[in-house]
C-alpha cells in the first residue's frame, strides 16, 4: 500500500500539478502590480508568460505519458 | 438590421441545424451515443470539441469586455487560469476518471460514494448548469439584437429556444462535430480580426500605446488582488469541476487521444487569448466603452469597426457558434443530470432508452426557459457570471471529486459534508459584500476541510471501494 502511495506522488499528473502550483504561487506572492513595462503592469506580463509555460508543461506531460505507455508495451 | 451579417448568420445556423439533423439518427440509436458520442472521437476533432465546449462566449466576448472595462490585466488573469483548463484537468483527473468507466459526473459519485451523493451532485449539476446558461444567453442576445435589429429580450428568447432545438436533435454527436467547425471559425475569425487591427494601428506596441492614450489605466491592476486570484482559481479548476468539460473527456476514443485532445485545446486557448489581448486593446483605443449600455458589447463594436461586413458576418457567426456549443454542452449536462442520473437511476429503472432521451429533451427546454428568464436582465459582466458559476462548482464538487479519486479514505459522509457545506458557504459568501469573483476562495477550502475532517471522523469506505480507488491508479490503458 505504501508503494501505491509513493507511486501516486510520482504520477506525471501530480508532478505537473505541483509544478503548475509552484509557478503560479511565485506570481501571486510576488504580484508586482506597481512596476510597469511598456505601459503594462509587470503582474500582467508574468500572467501572460505563464500561458506559454502551461503549454510547455502540457507538451511535457503528453510526451512523458506516451513514453511510459511505450515502455510498458515493450 | 445589418443585412449582410444577418444573411451569413442565417446560412451558418442552417448548416449547423443540418449537421444536427444528420447526426440525429445516429445519436438516438443508443444512449451511449447520445451522451458521449459513443466514445469514438479522434484527437483532432477532440481538440476543437474540448476547446469549443469550454471556451464559451465568455472566453471571447466576456474576456474582451472585462479587459476593456477593468483593465487588460483582468483579461490576462482570466487567461492565466483558462489556458491551463484542459491541462490541469488532464493532470489531475482525466486518466483516473476514464478508468472509473462512468458516463457523467454524478455517475462517478454514485460508484464512489453511493446514491445520496449522486442525487445531491445531480441536483447541483442541474442548478449550476442552468445558471451557466445566463451568460451564454446574454451574449447571444447582444449579438442577435445587434445583427437582427430586434430588441435584446426578443433576441434572447429566439436564440435560446433555437439552441435547445438544436442540442435536443443530435446529442453529443451533433455537438462534437459542429464544435470542430465552430472552434475553427472562432480561432480563424479572431486571427483575421487581430491581423486587421494590427495592420490598422501599425503593430502591437503602437496599438497598446493608442489604448493607453485613451484609457491610461488600461495596463494597470484596477481591482483588489483577491479578484485576480479568485478569477485564476475559478478558471484553473473549471475543466475539473464542469460537467460539460468532464463529458468531453469521455467522448475521446482512448487515453492517448484524450491527452492529445487536451494538448490541442491548450494550444487553441493560448492563441485565442493572444488574439483577445489585441482585440481588447483595440476596444480600449476606440474610447466608446463608457457609452455602451452593456460593456460586453465592446467585442461586437471592434468587429464592426475593423472588419468589412462580409467578414464581420462570419465573425459574429463564429461568436454565436461558440456560445451555441457551450450552451448545448451545458443543456446536455442538465438533461443527463435529470434524465439519466435521477430518473433512470432512481425513479424508473426499467425506462426505455427512448423514454430517457425524450425526458432529456423536455428537461433541456425547461432549463433554457429558466436561463432565458434570468438573462433578460443580466446581473453582471459575462466574465464575472462565468467566474461565479465556476467558483460555485469548485466549492461543491472540486474536493469530493479530486479526493475521491486520489484518497481512498474519503467516504460518503465526508463527500456529502464537503458538497453541501461548500455550496452553502458559497451562497453565504455571495450574499456578503466581497471583491469580485472571490467567494470561492473561502468556500472551496471549507469544502476541502469538511470532506477531509468528516471522512476521518467516520468509518472508512468498504474494502471493495478502496480497492476500486487503487484501480484508478493502476498502470492500465483506459
Amino acid at each position: 500500500m505504501r508503494d501505491l502511495t509513493k507511486q501516486k506522488w510520482k504520477d506525471p499528473g501530480i508532478v505537473m500539478v505541483v509544478l503548475l502550483s509552484l509557478i503560479s504561487l511565485v506570481v501571486w506572492i510576488w504580484w508586482p502590480a506597481d512596476v510597469f513595462i511598456g505601459g503594462l503592469s509587470l503582474a500582467g506580463w508574468l500572467m501572460f508568460f505563464c500561458f506559454f509555460i502551461w503549454l510547455i508543461l502540457t507538451i511535457t506531460y503528453v510526451i512523458w505519458m506516451e513514453r511510459i505507455e511505450k515502455k510498458r508495451i515493450d | 438590421m445589418q443585412i449582410m451579417e444577418a444573411v451569413i448568420l442565417a446560412i451558418y445556423l442552417l448548416i449547423m441545424t443540418g449537421i444536427g439533423i444528420f447526426f440525429a439518427k445516429r445519436a438516438h440509436s443508443s444512449e451511449g451515443d447520445y451522451w458521449t458520442a459513443g466514445g469514438r472521437i479522434n484527437s483532432f476533432v477532440g481538440s476543437f470539441a474540448f476547446f469549443a465546449a469550454v471556451a464559451s462566449s465568455s472566453s471571447l466576448m466576456g474576456a474582451v469586455g472585462s479587459g476593456v472595462a477593468l483593465g487588460v490585466p483582468f483579461l490576462l488573469a482570466y487567461g492565466f487560469g483558462a489556458v491551463a483548463i484542459p491541462s490541469f484537468a488532464m493532470f489531475l483527473i482525466s486518466g483516473q476518471i476514464r478508468r472509473a468507466g462512468v458516463k457523467t459526473l454524478p455517475e462517478f459519485f454514485k460508484n464512489r460514494y453511493g446514491k445520496s451523493v449522486q442525487i445531491t451532485a445531480a441536483i447541483l449539476v442541474v442548478l449550476s448548469m442552468t445558471f451557466y446558461m445566463i451568460p451564454q444567453l446574454t451574449a447571444s442576445g447582444l449579438i442577435g439584437s445587434y445583427v437582427l435589429g430586434i430588441d435584446y429580450v426578443t433576441a434572447v428568447i429566439i436564440l435560446g429556444l433555437g439552441f435547445t432545438l438544436y442540442a435536443a436533435l443530435g446529442g453529443m454527436w451533433a455537438i462534437t462535430y459542429t464544435d470542430l467547425l465552430q472552434g475553427a471559425v472562432m480561432v480563424i475569425g479572431m486571427f483575421i480580426l487581430a491581423i486587421l487591427i494590427l495592420m490598422d494601428h501599425g503593430g502591437v506596441g503602437a496599438l497598446f500605446q493608442d489604448a493607453l492614450s485613451v484609457d491610461p489605466q488600461f495596463g494597470s491592476i484596477t481591482q483588489p488582488w483577491m479578484s485576480y486570484f479568485g478569477l485564476f482559481i475559478a478558471f484553473l479548476w473549471f475543466g475539473v469541476v464542469s460537467p460539460s468539460a468532464v463529458m468531453r473527456n469521455f467522448a475521446a476514443r482512448d487515453a492517448k487521444t484524450a491527452r492529445r485532445s487536451a494538448l490541442g485545446a491548450c494550444i487553441l486557448y493560448v492563441t485565442v487569448f493572444i488574439f483577445g489581448f489585441v482585440i481588447a486593446s483595440a476596444g480600449a483605443s476606440l474610447g466608446i466603452a463608457d457609452t455602451l449600455e452593456n460593456q460586453d458589447m465592446i467585442f461586437i463594436s471592434v468587429i464592426e469597426h475593423y472588419m468589412p461586413a462580409l467578414l464581420a458576418g462570419v465573425m459574429l457567426a463564429g461568436l454565436l457558434a461558440a456560445i451555441m456549443s457551450s450552451a448545448d454542452a451545458m443543456l446536455l449536462a442538465v438533461s443527463a443530470g435529470i434524465a439519466h442520473d435521477i430518473y433512470k437511476e432512481h425513479i424508473n429503472k426499467n425506462a426505455s432508452e427512448k423514454t430517457v432521451t425524450r425526458l432529456g429533451l423536455i428537461v433541456m427546454l425547461l432549463a433554457s426557459v429558466v436561463g432565458i428568464i434570468f438573462a433578460v436582465d443580466p446581473p453582471q459582466l459575462i466574465a464575472v457570471m462565468v467566474g461565479w458559476v465556476s467558483g460555485a462548482m469548485l466549492s461543491a464538487f472540486g474536493f469530493p471529486l479530486v479526493l475521491g479519486l486520489w484518497w481512498k479514505r474519503t467516504n460518503t459522509a465526508g463527500a456529502l459534508a464537503g458538497m453541501i457545506g461548500g455550496t452553502v458557504a458559497f451562497v453565504i459568501m455571495a450574499l456578503l459584500p466581497s471583491a469580485l469573483v472571490s467567494e470561492h476562495l473561502i468556500s472551496a477550502p471549507i469544502s476541502a476541510l469538511l470532506t477531509i475532517v468528516v471522512s476521518l471522523m467516520t468509518a472508512p469506505p468498504a474494502d471493495a471501494v478502496q480497492k476500486e480507488v487503487d484501480r484508478y491508479h493502476a498502470n492500465i490503458d483506459a
